[in-house]
């Protein structure tokens, strides 16, 4: 039963550790950027 | 209201509490109850965080804001997705690795005692009261447009939440959750459609938005700097940046969302699709409310929108009769004038603009002149505009759907606080000082007792919530009034490890009462300021003055901190 508990954590952590989470926060990061842009274009657009 | 609307709305509603309570009631310890024994997927923590923020007032008002403003409400949520990031790299692995269930339980063992209760205590201040306001709001919009009884719609709202979350806790909270978001994005799809639908012909999306760009409502952005201006990129971003950090990173009905993932890759995709979501959402939410401005200049709009709030006798005036006479004139003559530039018949905009802001005098006048003859008149009536557009325009059925909307979204969002409120009262409290024992049962009968508690205190803040003109200001500002501090206290604890117990509880104290004495200055006109600042002064003010103390004190013996738990 422990040993069965131990191998899900490793599983858990191996899963973790394969995540590229930087590539997540810059992604993250990256999308929030071009909305901006986005949405001042669109400002630019009728603000004139 | 006809038969199969009533049907749907009660349909859609039943089957939801039903599924929650009938998925949870294997639930038979604490554990399963406060965090649904780890076992939510990264979809289920994303929905659940989304639908515990947006209440249903959310769905009345964000449209009717646009409605008045345009976009640029949106700039308030630009620092969302920079909060997540914060959260998921900072806050988020130490409450997993703590094992906490509630995120002031962290604060004793970083801090001490005092400093976990004070910040559960100014937790429980600013939720309790807010959840009986989620209520209210949405009850009395629908009560003066549909003419229900205000204390029933109160008493149905809290009564459904209270059955499932007090039966399935924090999982059913979850599972009904993930429902009530397809039911709100349901209807908002849907009633995106009839706004298009009521367009006359020749008149698509793209004119529609081109007709609310000239017209002013398409200005989503603004980069200036002005201090007066309360949305703006910057103040989106930094002072967005502090409010999300605040809510989601410590504000238990957020963190608990979040705690009941099945593992911290979970927890932490459910943050990152927030981030990736919630700025698109809204810019949809505000984008109906744009698009019902557009149908109401091919449709006459009716001069308020809360006209049932108000007296009979009050609206019989001469002068407010004449103010909408003019008021009708003008809404033909611009009307003629849209219609014939859109058919290029003519290309002076400028007519259109000007017969526009001659329409909105017209609405300001009579509201004043509504507010002199009936002084219980409240002349803001942006949150009834979107409502009145569904009752007006959506075919029978879908009516009831957009019903079900709204008040899945005001359960959803009262699930979470009852829920959160229920946690920090049996984790910060009860199980603190109280219980002795282990005994799961007691522990878990004790907490649902509490979720009772709380809904029933919810219902009566509710219920009572009418006796007060600003009450929904009232909320807002409370929360404003905690959040810094509670804020403050957090940021102590994850990036100034050095900083102890007695230097972040005098603080903690010191920049509480210090926003209290700005809010009296405030109240009393003495100075100028948006309570939206209080979190960011709050937040700010707890950690200078945190550093100053620690630096004072040094380390004294009863002061020591323990870093290597935490690192």
């Amino acid at each position: 039963m422990e040993e069965k508990k131990d191998i899900l954590d490793s599983e858990k952590a191996q899963n973790e550790k394969s995540t590229n989470w930087k590539a997540w926060y810059w992604g993250l990061t990256i999308f929030l950027a071009l909305q901006i842009v986005l949405f001042i274009v669109i400002s630019n657009w009728y603000g004139e | 209201m006809s038969w199969i609307d009533w049907f749907i709305l009660t349909s859609t509603l039943l089957a939801i509490v039903l599924y929650g309570t009938w998925k949870t009631r294997k639930n038979k310890n604490l554990e399963g109850y406060l965090k649904g024994n780890n076992s939510e997927n990264w979809m289920t923590i994303g929905l659940s965080i989304m639908a515990t923020q947006a209440s249903a007032i959310t769905f009345l008002s964000t449209p009717g804001q646009a409605y008045e403003s345009g976009m640029g409400f949106i700039q308030i949520y630009f620092g969302l997705p920079l909060a997540m990031i914060i959260i998921s790299v900072f806050f988020l692995p130490i409450y997993y690795k703590l094992k906490v269930y509630t995120a002031y339980e962290y604060l004793e063992g970083r801090f001490d005692v005092k400093v976990r209760s004070l910040t559960a205590f100014l937790f429980l201040m600013s939720r309790g009261l807010a959840a009986g306001i989620t209520i209210f709001a949405p009850a009395i919009i629908l009560s003066t447009l549909l003419e229900w009884n205000l204390q029933l719609t109160c008493l149905v709202i809290g009564g459904l939440v209270i059955v499932y979350t007090v039966s399935g806790g924090s999982r059913a909270v979850s599972l009904t959750q993930k429902w009530q978001m397809a039911v709100i994005m349901g209807g908002m799809f849907v009633a995106f459609y009839y706004v298009l639908d009521s367009f006359p012909d020749g008149v698509g999306f793209l004119d529609g938005v081109d007709i609310a760009g000239r017209l002013g409502k398409m200005e989503i952005v603004d980069t200036s700097v002005d201090p007066t201006n309360r949305y703006t990129l910057w103040s989106g971003l930094i002072g967005g940046l502090f409010l999300s950090l605040s809510y989601f990173g410590t504000d238990q009905s957020q963190v608990q969302r979040y705690l009941g993932g099945k593992s911290l890759k979970a927890s932490r995709m459910g943050l990152m699709f927030n981030g990736l979501m919630k700025i698109p959402m809204q810019f949809f939410i505000l984008l109906v409310g744009v698009m019902v401005f557009v149908s109401f200049q091919f449709n006459r709009p009716p001069i308020i929108f809360n006209g049932s709030d108000a007296t009979i006798e009050a609206q019989q005036n001469q002068q407010l009769l004449d103010i909408e006479a003019e008021y009708n004139q003008v809404y033909e003559l611009k009307e003629a004038a849209l219609t014939s530039w859109n058919e290029g018949k003519s290309d002076d905009f400028e007519l259109v603009q000007g017969l526009q802001k001659n329409q909105d005098d017209l609405r300001e006048e009579y509201k004043k002149v509504m507010v002199e003859l009936d002084a219980t008149y409240v002349p803001e009536d942006h949150d009834y505009i979107f409502l009145t557009f569904v009752l007006n325009f959506l075919p029978k059925g879908l009516i009831g759907l957009l019903l079900a909307m709204i008040f899945s979204a005001a359960m959803s969002s009262t699930a979470g606080e009852l829920n959160a409120l229920a946690s920090t009262t049996t984790i910060d409290y009860y199980k603190k000082f109280f219980s002795k024992t282990d005994d799961e049962k007691k522990d878990l009968r004790v907490s649902k007792l509490l979720t009772v508690g709380w809904g029933i205190l919810a219902i009566i803040v509710a219920l009572t919530a009418g006796l007060f003109d600003n009450l929904i200001e009232l909320v807002n500002i409370l929360g404003s009034l905690f959040y810094g501090t509670i804020l403050g206290v957090f940021l102590l604890a994850f990036f100034f490890k050095w900083v102890g117990a007695k230097a972040t509880f005098i603080s903690a104290i010191i920049a509480q009462a210090t926003i209290f004495v700005i809010h009296i200055l405030y109240v009393y006109d003495f100075i100028e300021i948006s309570y939206l600042l209080y979190t960011f002064i709050g937040g700010i003010m707890v950690v200078i003055v945190g550093i100053i103390l620690q630096l004072l004190f040094k380390s004294t013996d009863d002061d020591e901190i323990i870093l290597d738990t935490f690192e």
